[in-house]
């Protein structure tokens, strides 16, 4: 499945940006999206070690209850096998991988 | 899912279930999968479910599914169809399914709640792709369809409706995830909205229909965007009311409560849209309220809509009387037809994604009489849609989806009995196949036999019949015509010879140059008893009744001539990227223009019969030209690239509402022969045809049906406007950008 959530966690009294799933797989030439879950944070992803708008040149809106989350636009695809780490250019918590096969 | 929805229809699809392991380690056969889906099916209705799903039946040949119907009862078609979206396991070039990919499609719901199509899913489970519900009504019926659009944008990843949120380009896109390197559309040089954009966005075409395209009938400039909250409780009572008073004129004239809940939902959408990242910020300009409000206070049916549509139209029966009291020049013709997604921008994804379903239209001048010349010809009547499968078309996904699926079944196998004679209705739901139908390769001496007995929905008379224009290779040694392009319908009779075999149906793909089986006939079993023949074709009066309002049009009734020449640009030789031009994509466009949402290209008088020429000036591609609401005859076709040049039968012209314009010529090194001071084609192919623009004034279109050429460009806005009014029509494309 090509899709990473950006959510919001309480890692014990400590909350966390995590991305669901950490290590996202997708074939060659499959289009992978990100969706912004966390009500409290603009997002904007990148592949690690590049420029800020390297994918993106716009921020993630957070997210509404009961309204549509934000989407990344246009969907991202690699076309050789590998491990792809990125990371979001606003924080710092961690990091995310993407796996093509 | 409801407990009531889970209850088996009449014939008991809705139990169906799929055995397709969520992460396949051995990626089984399309077969098999459908194999398992029919021995389910079949325990089911016997009470045995579980231990159907834990044992699937795998069948070396299975039978291509038969897709839940939904019929007319008391004179009305009544359905629920829905857009939903998820996940599919879809198909890579071998059949095997190899990934799961996120699609759209249509559910479909009977007049008593039951979900007919598609077959319930258990958890864990992720199905194959499938086409959407058969629809079956009468000619006479009025079609009640409560069309919900409930997709999930946020759930996207091939194809996603986000253009609207500030992407420059405004079109769906994609992005090369180690260099940064755009994708589409700037690879292509594609711009908005004459690109893949607004993919969540989408109406239906009732494609065959002799309807209205305005308001609530086969109006395809509506701009249905989803909203899962829209849901079928909330509208059920003004739904109702819409049906129990039937088609509204206008927009002012349908029910109060539901204007006043789209004007609500059209509000909120310019209240929360997201615009670069930021939920309110949608600028003003981009509001779709303002935009709306304007075509109503002109008397004019809104693009816009939010949720749910309520399509409400008559298939008018020749003889009777329009609302002014007049009788129709033409009905609605029985036979079989179509309906799919038609939103321009959307429309390549959509119907590559399965929304699409055969609509077939029943009426005693052909189901009746063929019933009576044999009921068994009824009975055993095969319904086949023919389809590619897909997350987007090729310039986004970077996949061609070359294989063709009946009834969603890689070469299915249909047994008959020795002698025995059946119906097949064939639609082709391909976004690109244009076919040439073999027929079937002989066996040792022996082959079964067909006869075509109509086209795109439109019987053949007793002439054409006798004659077989279409399939006249398979008697002279001459190739048949290519009449089975995407959007096109062909009916056969197939008869069954006497000796035990099976027998490919092939096809080729005259694209891509391949010839490949379609499905498989197995003949076994006993001779069919008692015996079987074709329909006559020696005695007119055993021959089915050929309504009166088919007849050839009159020469001398042609008052205007028009030329449409579907092209690219100057100094193009091929349809794939070319990096040695201006823009590397091929810009596909009718006489030299791309579709532009509010510039009307073609006007007609209501009640006149035009003669047209249509050329292809590109090369190797047959555009498939489609007009809405009108078929037409097809008097003339020329392929420079044939042998056997020009088809021109002089009378007993067939009918169409899709014909494959043969491309341009080609050199001897198979380059387009191009005109070197023109930069443009030689010797282009052409069509010549004439249709009669009666019954229904109002705007829509005609198009490639090749849906990325259409998507792309390659389509007009027409209008048919009454002679004896200023105003000329209820309906007009206000598109706003973005969208």
């Amino acid at each position: 499945m090509a899709r990473v959530d950006i959510k919001r966690v309480l890692v014990g009294a400590v909350e966390k940006v995590i991305f669901d799933p950490s290590t996202v797989q997708a074939l060659q030439g499959e289009a992978i999206i990100w969706r912004n879950l966390d009500p409290k944070a603009s997002h904007r992803l990148t592949l690690k070690g590049k420029d800020e708008d390297f994918w993106f040149d716009r921020l993630l809106a957070p997210f509404v209850e009961g309204q549509i989350p934000d989407v990344t636009m246009p969907g991202i695809r690699f076309f050789a096998p590998g491990s792809f780490p990125y990371v979001c250019t606003e924080h710092d918590d961690g990091e995310g991988e993407i796996e093509i096969t | 899912m409801t407990a009531e929805a889970r209850q088996a229809g009449p014939n008991g699809i809705a139990e169906q279930s799929f055995d397709v392991p969520e992460n396949p380690t051995v990626v089984s056969s399309r077969r098999e999968f459908l194999g398992g889906a029919l021995a389910v099916s079949s325990l089911a209705l016997s009470g045995l479910r579980e231990a159907a799903v834990a044992q699937p039946a795998p069948q070396p040949a299975s039978a291509p599914p038969k897709i839940g119907e939904i019929s007319s009862s008391g004179g009305r078609l009544r359905a629920v169809i829905t857009i939903k979206n998820a996940d599919r396991m879809m198909p890579g070039d071998s059949g095997a399914f190899e990934r799961k990919t996120m699609v759209r499609y249509f559910e479909g719901k009977d007049a008593s709640g039951n979900v007919v199509w598609p077959p319930q899913t258990p958890a864990g489970m992720v199905p194959p792709p499938l086409p959407g519900p058969t629809l079956r009504a009468q000619v006479g019926d009025q079609v009640e369809i409560t069309f919900l659009n409930h997709v999930r944008v946020d759930e996207f990843a091939g194809s996603l409706d986000k253009a609207e949120e500030g992407d420059p380009l405004g079109c769906d896109g994609s992005k090369d995830g180690v260099t940064g390197k755009d994708l589409y559309p700037q690879e292509a040089g594609d711009r908005a909205p004459v690109c893949f954009h607004g993919s969540s966005t989408a109406n239906i075409h009732w494609h065959g229909t002799h309807v209205t395209p305005d308001g609530l009938g086969d109006n395809v400039l509506l701009h249905l965007r989803p909203n899962p909250q829209v849901t079928e409780e909330l509208i059920q009572k003004d739904i109702e009311e819409i049906f129990r008073e039937g088609p509204p004129t206008t927009w002012l004239s349908l029910r109060p409560e539901w204007r006043e809940r789209q004007k609500a939902l059209l509000k909120e959408h310019d209240r929360t849209a997201i615009w670069k990242g930021v939920r309110g910020a949608l600028p003003p300009e981009l509001h779709l309220w303002p935009a709306t409000e304007k075509l109503i206070e002109r008397g004019l049916w809104p693009q816009y809509q939010i949720g749910a549509f309520p399509y409400c139209f008559k298939l008018t029966r020749f003889g009777d009387t329009n609302q002014d009291g007049k009788p129709y020049a033409m009905g609605q013709c029985p036979g079989t037809h179509w309906y799919h997604a038609h939103k321009h921008g959307s429309t390549a994804t959509n119907v590559l994604n399965g929304m699409v379903g055969v609509f077939i239209i029943e009426g005693a001048e052909y189901d009746g009489a063929l019933r009576n010349i044999d009921p068994r010809l009824k009975q055993t009547e095969k319904v086949l849609i023919v389809q590619n499968f897909g997350e987007a078309p090729n310039l986004l996904s970077r996949r061609v989806p070359n294989l063709l699926w009946v009834n969603g079944q890689l070469r299915p196998t249909i047994t008959m009995q020795p002698g025995e004679v059946q119906l097949w209705r064939f639609v082709n739901a391909s976004i690109r196949a244009v076919n040439t139908l073999l027929g079937f390769a002989p066996k040792n001496g022996a082959a079964p036999e067909i006869r075509q007995i109509a086209q795109d929905g439109v019987q053949f008379s007793f002439d054409n019949y006798k004659n077989q224009p279409h399939l006249r290779g398979s008697a002279a040694g001459i190739p048949p015509l290519n009449t089975f392009a995407p959007g096109n319908r062909v009916d056969l009779l197939v008869k069954a010879p006497l000796q035990k075999d099976s027998y490919e149906f092939r096809v080729t793909d005259t694209t891509i140059a391949l010839t490949e089986s379609l499905l498989t006939l197995r003949v076994e079993g006993d001779p069919i008893s008692p015996a079987m023949a074709f329909p006559s074709d020696t005695e007119r009066s055993r021959y089915l009744p050929f309504p009166s309002f088919l007849t050839d049009i009159d020469p001398s009734e042609i008052k205007i001539w028009r030329k449409l020449d579907f092209g690219w640009e100057p100094n193009r030789t091929t349809p794939g990227l070319n990096t040695a031009l201006p823009i590397p994509g091929a810009k596909f466009m009718i006489n030299d223009k791309q579709f532009s949402g509010g510039r009307y290209d073609q006007t007609m008088v209501l009640g006149d019969k035009e003669e047209w020429t249509l050329t292809n000036s590109t090369a190797t591609i047959a555009h498939p030209f489609h007009i809405h609401v009108n078929p037409f005859q097809v008097v003339e076709i020329y392929d420079p690239n044939a042998s056997d040049q020009l088809y021109k039968p002089g009378k007993n012209f067939v009918w169409h509402d899709v014909i494959a314009i043969p491309p341009a010529r080609l050199d001897a090194n198979g380059s387009l022969l191009l005109d070197p001071k023109t930069g443009k084609a030689l010797d282009p192919g052409y069509v010549k045809i004439r249709h009669p623009f009666v019954d229904f004034a109002g705007s829509y279109v005609l198009h490639c049906h090749m849906l990325a050429h259409e998507d792309r460009g390659m389509m007009q806005l027409i209008r048919v406007i009454r002679g004896d009014q200023g105003v000329p029509s209820h309906q007009e494309d206000v598109t706003v950008p973005h969208h």
